[in-house]
């Protein structure tokens, strides 16, 4: 089982995400598009996901709707950090709360600091 | 046909030069700025990482300004898109004292790593005003303000907020920027901005205070110039609420 999967389709930004969380000895998997992360969470189940919601072809939202259609993924936590704040994603925090997502971070001023932190008390 | 044989066609196809297959300027520049974020956002978080794992001083401050200009950039779109009504700002009663504290306390930490003195001179009012708007505003003039104040001046800069006649209440941010009417209204009437008159007494390119000046212009009738005592600066005018303030 891996702790945190991350979805991310910057090549460069997820390394620097799987750096921090390796820092607390935390175990990652990266993927950069939404398919390959419904990949990669069938060969190793994620404790936790971090999701940028902007990504080519199938978007985070796509994804989130696809990853809650497997009931073994239902209660998966997942963390948006995405360029897309929160007012503009369109949705209400109870669907946002329905889909399972603990918390919505807007990667333009939460640090990698705050995002770590916030990983930290889910995977407790 | 090829895609330039397509876009030649387009374009002389239209008498005004606009095509819904072309984004206007406006379009472009907020395009530009979402597609800046990306290597900010990389730049801010690999030095913030860097950081952690070093004592160089020099990766906060590549942090620091990486998310300072990210900031920028979201100042410039929430502004842009309200003025072409991709979002609204709705008008909201608030007391404009927690405002400007909250954009103070944003700013005393920079402030004191150069020396200035930060105050506020806030006779408590309740403004009928965009909150978000407002923050946006006065972040943007204050961050003007710390790059303008000279070294030889009183290094302080403060915020007012003030009732004036009839209904208004100004929002002053005073330092010693050396803005006199005349340029305000020259550069006004040149360019239809205030930014490029500002950009001479400024380290940047004014860019804060044209985006301040949108926010001013939304909520009424655009920046202006303001003085008290030896200190000079740039103001802008809100509506007083006509509600009772709830205790």
């Amino acid at each position: 089982m891996t702790d945190v999967l991350i979805i991310e389709p910057s090549k460069e930004l997820a390394l620097v995400i799987a750096q921090a969380l390796a820092r607390q000895e935390r175990s990652s998997a990266i993927a950069h598009t939404s398919q390959s992360a419904i990949e990669q969470a069938d060969k190793s189940t994620p404790r936790l996901v971090i999701l940028e919601l902007l990504m080519p072809k199938h978007n985070g939202l796509e994804f989130i709707h696809e990853f809650r259609s497997y009931p073994e993924w239902l209660n998966i936590p997942i963390v948006i950090y995405s360029q897309m704040p929160k007012e503009d994603l369109g949705v209400t925090d109870s669907i946002l709360e329905d889909m399972g997502v603990a918390a919505h971070l807007y990667k333009s001023s939460v640090t990698l600091d705050e995002l770590i932190k916030n990983a930290e008390k889910l995977l407790e | 046909m090829s895609a330039r044989d397509t876009i030649i066609k387009e374009k002389r196809g239209n008498s005004v030069g606009e095509n819904q297959n072309f984004p206007s300027n406006t379009q472009l520049l907020g395009a530009l700025a979402r597609e800046l974020k990306n290597p900010l956002i990389l730049i801010a978080r690999q030095a913030e990482l860097e950081a952690l794992n070093s004592s160089d001083a020099s990766f906060a401050s590549i942090q620091n300004t990486a998310e300072q200009t990210l900031k920028l950039i979201d100042s410039y779109l929430l502004l842009a898109q309200s003025e072409y009504g991709q979002v609204k700002l709705p008008l909201e009663t608030i007391g404009i004292g927690s405002v400007i504290y909250d954009a103070l306390e944003e700013f005393r930490p920079v402030a004191a790593s150069q020396r200035i003195n930060l105050i506020s001179d806030i006779h408590d009012q309740t403004v009928e005003t965009n909150p978000k708007g407002l923050k946006t505003a006065l972040w943007c003039l204050l961050n003007m303000a710390l790059e303008s104040v000279e070294e030889k001046s009183t290094r302080q800069i403060m915020v007012s907020a003030r009732r004036q006649r009839g209904n208004n209440v100004t929002v002053s941010v005073l330092a010693n920027l050396e803005v006199s009417r005349s340029e305000m209204s020259l550069a006004r009437k040149l360019q239809g901005n205030s930014h490029l008159a500002i950009a001479l007494h400024s380290k940047s390119s004014g860019v804060h205070l044209a985006i301040a000046d949108l926010f001013a212009n939304a909520a009424g009738d655009g920046l202006h110039v303001a003085r008290r005592g030896s200190s000079s600066g740039l103001a802008l005018r809100l509506i007083k609420s006509q509600q009772l303030h709830l205790l």
